[in-house]
C-alpha cells in the first residue's frame, strides 16, 4: 500500500462520522456535554449532513427541556406545620 | 467565610449553609438532638421538593402528602442510623423513592411500554424513518400548562424502572452521581433508562403536537 493510501485511510478513520445509529446512542451524553471535544465535532458534523438527525437531536433536545422543573402542586404550609407539630410531639 | 458559602446562606433563608459537609454534620446532628431549628430547616429546605417527587411518582396529592409524612417520620426514627455514607440529601431522596415506589407496587400494575415502537430503526446504521420537523413548534410550546399536564400524563406511562431515574434527572435535575446514588444504578444503566424515557416522551409529544 503506498503512503498515499495509507494517509488516505488514516485520515477516513479520523474524520469517520458516527452512523445514525450511533448519533441516537450518543445522544444523551452529547445533551449531558459529557462527550469529548473530538465525538462532539464529528456529531455536529453528522448533523450537517444529515437532516433526519438534525430534526432527532433537536426534537430530543426539546423533550429534555419540556421535563424540567415540571411544577408540582404546592405543599399546603398547614401540612408544614403539621409536619412540625409531629416533630415536637415527638 | 467567604462570600459564595454566604450568599447561599441568605438564599436558603436557613439556619445551616449546606454548602461544607461541617454543616451538613451540624445540621444531622441538630436533627438527632431534636432542635426545632433543624426540623425547620428540614421542612424550609425539603418538604416542597420531596412533595414534588413524590407527587410526580404518585400523582395524587393525598398520597404525596402520606408519603411525606411517612418520610418524615422515618427522618425522626433513623437519624441516629445516618452514618454520613452518603450526602444527607441522597439519603432523604432515597428514602422518598422508596417509599412512593413501594405504594406504586402495592396499588398498581406495573405499567409496560412496547420499546419497539419507541426507538427509531436502522438498517446498516442509517435511520429508516425520517424524523419529524419539531422546528416549526414554537420553543415554548411544550412548556405551557396544556403540554405540561400532557407530558406529566405521559411521564406517568413508564414503567417505574424508566420514570425514576427519568424524573430525578430531567425533571427535578438532579445530577448523575446523585441519581445513580439515590436508585442504587450504575451509570450505564441510569444513561440508558433516561434516554429511553425520552425518546417514549420524544414519540408522545411528536404525535400530538408535531406534524
Ligand atoms: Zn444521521
Amino acid at each position: 500500500m503506498s503512503i498515499k493510501s495509507k494517509l488516505s485511510r488514516w485520515i477516513d478513520r479520523a474524520l469517520r462520522m458516527p452512523t445514525c445509529e450511533e448519533i441516537e446512542a450518543l445522544a444523551y451524553d452529547f445533551l449531558e456535554k459529557n462527550l469529548d471535544a473530538k465525538t462532539e465535532k464529528r456529531m455536529l458534523r453528522h448533523f450537517k449532513l444529515c437532516p433526519p438527525c438534525m430534526r432527532f437531536i433537536e426534537a430530543y433536545r426539546r423533550t429534555r427541556k419540556a421535563g424540567r422543573g415540571l411544577p408540582a402542586p404546592k405543599l399546603d404550609p398547614a401540612f408544614q406545620e403539621h409536619l412540625m407539630r409531629m416533630f415536637r410531639k415527638d | 467565610m467567604t462570600a459564595e458559602p454566604e450568599k447561599k446562606f441568605t438564599e436558603r433563608g436557613n439556619l445551616y449553609s449546606a454548602s461544607a459537609s461541617k454543616t451538613e454534620e451540624d445540621f444531622v446532628l441538630g436533627l438527632a438532638r431534636r432542635e426545632e431549628s433543624a426540623f425547620r430547616t428540614l421542612i424550609a429546605d425539603y418538604s416542597q421538593k420531596l412533595y414534588g417527587v413524590a407527587y410526580r411518582f404518585l400523582r395524587q396529592e393525598e398520597e404525596a402528602r402520606e408519603v411525606l409524612q411517612e418520610v418524615f417520620r422515618k427522618v425522626i426514627e433513623k437519624i441516629d442510623t445516618f452514618k454520613g455514607e452518603a450526602k444527607f440529601s441522597t439519603w432523604i431522596y432515597r428514602v422518598t423513592v422508596n417509599e412512593a415506589l413501594m405504594r406504586i407496587r402495592s396499588k398498581r400494575g406495573e405499567a409496560t411500554v412496547s420499546w419497539e415502537d419507541v426507538l427509531p430503526r436502522y438498517e446498516d446504521g442509517v435511520a429508516v424513518d425520517p424524523n419529524r420537523d419539531w422546528t416549526k413548534l414554537p420553543e415554548t410550546a411544550l412548556l405551557e400548562s396544556e403540554a405540561r399536564a400532557y407530558l406529566k400524563e405521559c411521564i406517568a406511562l413508564l414503567p417505574e424502572d424508566y420514570r425514576a431515574p427519568y424524573v430525578l434527572k430531567d425533571v427535578e435535575e438532579l445530577s448523575e452521581n446523585e441519581v445513580c446514588a439515590i436508585l442504587g444504578l450504575d451509570k450505564g444503566v441510569m444513561k440508558v433508562r433516561v434516554h429511553r424515557a425520552r425518546m417514549f416522551l420524544r414519540k408522545k409529544l411528536e404525535e400530538k403536537y408535531v406534524d
